[in-house]
């Protein structure tokens, strides 16, 4: 058999376009020739090679196609997703700290003021608290493996916060803040009030505050979850409503900013400085700072807002 | 679309019938994955893996399918993720062994081939592809690509498959020798 021949009948036998017939002859040749047989190993490995080649092709197509929100469903309730959801509240309850009432909430990028819309106002209403959030539970060592490093960044923030009280309560989750919340009233008449005497005003402010997280987390239903790795190299996967960065965030706090425009929905990230513009991605995915002077300008707007 | 017309769809080479399946059977398979300890990144792989197995037995005259396509496409993903978690398991025991994790030839192979196929270019890549992962006739691809009978493909597959050879012994000889 010449050599052309014996190829093309190699590529016949290993694409299965011989008939029984023809098969078994061959498979009776290869029987009795160990050169043969190596040869056919060798082809079986290119042939192979060429359909992983064109598989390749095939799943960057797939990579490329945009899934919408609806596409991936919720799963079941893991510990990763527990945590997801605590950071979500961290980060919401952290959105409420640095806002004030007059302010436009950047994640809802809506006119959504932060206050006491529709709640019965005290009388002593509009106190400004300067308050030292220590989240106890949190923090606690206990904690430390379940407890992503964002959460921990927030442990001793000192930020200001002007709010009105409410009489109206929510009996919603208030054992999360309760206890975990140091609030140092600025000084009224001269006394520092300790937690024991402002628990009741304290827990009204929970109570505020966990319905001003809802509202957030009603608005933005991103669960956002924190794969930790040593590496410089920060990455994120962002598929339906769920957000997973991957990567070093233990250095500072994140910012997840969110411009809802009638059209699209748009996501951005802020960390250590830089803007990072969030696709949906089902894959790993680097981020890539920002460095369009534009759009820089605009996030700088919408975060400063 | 219905699953006959996904199908002759898919007999024709459209790979937009590829990009539809994917969507349509996304949800329902990856959350396969996902309910049995796979990560958001394992369970597209596993789903593109098993959606590729499909659509070669589709696209290659070799799918006898009996059942809806996504019953056909499930089982297909719970094979691909139960072989996946059985060479993870091993993965993790050659690693207590302290054993070193080395290379399989046949991916070395594979990657060679693949490299040299990049390098190839068109229209070889499409002959050759057209070939061996779609398995199409000659005449078929003479059709598809415009050439004037099954014989001009064949010739053309010759001096294609010999360029390839070239490549990739050149490149395996490197490959065997300095790794």
């Amino acid at each position: 058999m010449k050599s052309g021949d014996q190829e093309e009948a190699i590529a016949q036998y290993l694409t299965r376009r011989m008939s029984e017939v023809e098969r078994s002859a061959f498979e009776q040749k290869i029987s009795e020739s160990p050169q043969l047989a190596q040869k056919i190993e060798f082809e079986k490995q290119i042939a192979q090679g060429i359909k992983n080649y064109k598989k390749g092709i095939l799943k960057s197509r797939l990579d490329q196609l945009e899934l919408g929100p609806s596409i991936v469903e919720t799963t079941s309730i893991t510990t990763k997703t527990i945590l997801a959801g605590i950071t979500v509240i961290v980060i919401g309850g952290l959105s409420y700290f640095m806002l004030t009432p007059g302010e436009i909430l950047v994640i809802e990028n809506q006119e959504t003021i932060i206050g006491t819309d529709g709640m019965a106002e005290d009388k002593n209403a509009k106190i400004s608290l300067e308050i030292d959030t220590t989240y106890a539970m949190l923090s606690d060592k206990k904690e430390d493996e379940r407890t992503s490093p964002i959460t921990k960044d927030i442990e001793n923030t000192t930020v200001k916060v002007s709010t009105k009280q409410s009489k109206k309560e929510s009996k919603s989750d208030k054992v999360i803040l309760q206890a975990e919340v140091e609030v140092v009233l600025p000084d009224m008449d001269g006394t520092e009030i300790s937690f024991d005497e402002t628990f009741d005003s304290l827990q009204d402010f929970s109570d505020d505050l966990m319905k001003n997280q809802a509202q957030v987390n009603s608005v933005s239903e991103l669960e956002v979850e924190i794969e930790m790795k040593k590496t410089k190299k920060l990455k994120y996967i962002y598929v339906g409503e769920k957000l997973i960065l991957i990567g070093d965030f233990s250095a500072s706090t994140y910012q997840i900013i969110e411009d809802n425009t009638i059209a699209e929905k748009k996501l951005y990230l802020y960390f250590e400085q830089e803007y990072y513009v969030l696709s949906v991605t089902s894959e790993k995915k680097t981020l890539i700072p920002v460095r369009d002077i534009r759009l820089l300008d605009y996030l700088v707007d919408l975060r400063n807002k | 679309m219905t699953e006959q017309q996904i199908l002759d769809h898919i007999s024709r080479g459209d790979e937009t019938a590829l990009d539809y399946l994917y969507k349509k059977y996304y949800p329902m398979m990856t959350k396969m994955v996902l309910k049995n300890n796979g990560t958001v990144e394992e369970a597209n792989d596993v789903y593109q893996d098993a959606l590729i197995v499909f659509w070669q037995k589709a696209i290659s005259g070799d799918l006898k399918i009996t059942s809806k396509i996504s019953t056909y496409l499930y089982s297909i993903c719970k094979n691909c993720w139960l072989k996946e978690l059985s060479r993870k398991k091993r993965l993790s025991y050659t690693e207590q062994e302290g054993s070193i994790v080395q290379s399989d030839p046949e991916d070395i192979m594979s990657k060679v081939v693949q490299d040299a196929m990049e390098v190839l270019g068109d229209p070889c890549k499409s002959v050759l592809t057209y070939y061996y992962f779609n398995e199409m006739s000659m005449s078929e691809i003479a059709g598809r690509m415009n050439y004037s009978n099954a014989d001009t493909v064949k010739a053309k597959k010759y001096k294609c498959k010999k360029r390839l050879d070239v490549l990739i012994k050149k490149n395996y000889t490197q490959e065997d020798f300095f790794n």
